[in-house]
């Protein structure tokens, strides 16, 4: 496996986590949360190769399992599973298409949101109503912040590739 | 045909690989993991609490001085009460050892205070924690009730070594002790479901039948000190709606909780001095 396109992908995920918490920290006086799952997993299933994405996947998962009161391994079991649905339907998706790009993310940060409601059930349907504000709140922020996350992901992944393919030119 | 759909099917085979090599791992490994991955994001988390502070530092610095000597005689006004309650505190303090030992009895539980910046807050319908500043550099332990100026935030659940995850009182999942201000009678406390752009709430269990609260004449409810967690007469909340409950025999109602639990900046851990941890070498 490409440990450095691990590490690469990988990266911008650390960076989403930190953001998502931020967002968090702000919103707690409002009582509202954010939620990013579907961001985690989109542009890495639908443009990256298989072992290293499933593997950068995971190591998101691990990190947003590590600061929360789940199972650890949730997140990473959920974002695997819905990085290999993202995969395997990737051929009939427009990659290039920034709505498309976006009402993926949007279908797995749903997706992704109820699955996690379900292992947690939080206090049964007296619960709903909160969850159905969390759960918009996170759809209209991740509705905004794709088309920009994909192209960070996409520009950081061209780059280091350039700067990669030049010195290996240059020692030759 | 069948190679076809083997392909189809490898991702989750995969996947399935993974997982069920993952669910056999021991349990210290996963432990050691999961502090892993919290460590190495903690820079992160101290980071951007670090920032927050100097954004006010500078938003702070740009009032001017005129301000500056109002807040500055307030300030000294507030300081006078305090050094009247504390002197009164001594007092009090001083009057209940002297109780204790003509009447023999144990002494009660003392506390070190150790006031923490909060990091991070992480509010859902899932979960509602706050990270602090403080972990095993400053002795805090696991279990470690945690207030503010308007009582009980919660308790201490991961202590990590330099910051600690503390669990609020308003997350689903916590259950604790209470009585109403003035009776003995213990009551179940729970924290509820948070609506958003409300208050925080909770629910209370098995109240008696004679206490009546309404949100026009609410009650106090604070802390019973059963449990050994918290000590005793700490806020909760205020109960606003008690009826009968489908027993017939309790009552159950709502808690309004202190908004202010929404927009934590600073707390204090009640490190108990019996369970001290020692500090590390610095």
């Amino acid at each position: 496996m490409n440990l450095r396109r691990v590490a690469l992908l990988t990266g911008p995920l650390v960076l989403l986590w930190a953001l998502q918490t931020e967002v968090n920290h702000l919103l707690s006086s409002r009582q509202l949360f954010f939620f990013a799952g579907g961001l985690h997993v989109a542009f890495i299933a639908l443009t990256q190769p298989f072992g290293p994405g499933l593997a950068a996947v995971l190591v998101g998962g691990l990190l947003c399992d590590a600061a929360t009161p789940v199972a650890f391994g949730t997140h990473a079991a959920l974002f695997g599973f819905a990085h290999n649905v993202i995969f395997r339907m990737r051929d009939r998706i427009p990659k290039d298409d920034t709505v498309a790009a976006a009402l993926l993310a949007l279908f797995a940060n749903f997706g992704l949101f109820l699955a996690i409601s379900v292992v947690l059930s939080p206090g049964g349907p007296a619960a709903w109503p909160r969850l159905a504000a969390d759960l918009v709140c996170s759809q209209v922020i991740v509705a905004l912040t794709t088309p920009w996350f994909f192209s960070l992901q996409g520009r950081l992944i061209d780059l280091v590739e350039a700067a990669l393919a030049l010195r290996a030119e240059r020692l030759r | 045909m069948p190679s076809r759909r083997f392909d189809q099917a490898r991702p989750f085979l995969t996947l399935g690989i993974i997982l069920a090599f993952w669910l056999v791992l021991p349990a210290a490994l996963k432990s050691f993991v999961r502090a892993s991955f919290f460590e190495l994001t903690a820079p992160i988390t101290l980071a951007a609490s670090k920032v927050r502070d100097l954004q006010e530092f500078w938003a702070l610095r740009s009032h001017s001085k005129t301000e500056l000597i109002e807040a500055g005689r307030d300030q000294a006004r507030i300081n006078a009460s305090y050094e009247v309650a504390v002197q009164q505190t001594a007092e009090l303090k001083a009057e209940i050892a002297r109780l204790e030992e003509l009447l023999r009895l144990p002494a009660r539980d003392q506390y070190r205070l150790e006031h923490a910046r909060v990091a991070r807050r992480d509010f859902s319908a899932w979960w509602q924690r706050i990270v602090i500043r403080k972990g095993r550099d400053f002795g805090i332990p696991a279990g470690a009730p945690v207030v503010f100026s308007g009582g009980v935030v919660g308790r201490v659940v991961e202590v990590r070594a330099t910051t600690a995850i503390v669990e609020l009182i308003t997350s689903p999942g916590v259950r604790l002790a209470g009585v109403i201000e003035g009776d003995s009678r213990p009551i179940s406390f729970q924290g509820g479901n948070n609506p958003t752009f409300a208050p925080p709430t909770g629910i209370v269990e098995l109240m008696p039948l004679d206490i009546i609260a309404s949100p026009t004449s609410p009650k106090r409810l604070v802390t019973s000190g059963y449990g050994g967690v918290f000590p005793p007469g700490l806020t909760l909340g205020t109960v606003i709606r008690a009826e009968l409950g489908s027993d017939g025999l309790h009552k159950s109602g709502e808690v309004r909780l202190d908004e202010r639990l929404g927009s934590l900046n600073e707390v204090t851990v009640l490190v108990p001095l019996n369970v001290e941890v020692p500090l590390p070498a610095r």
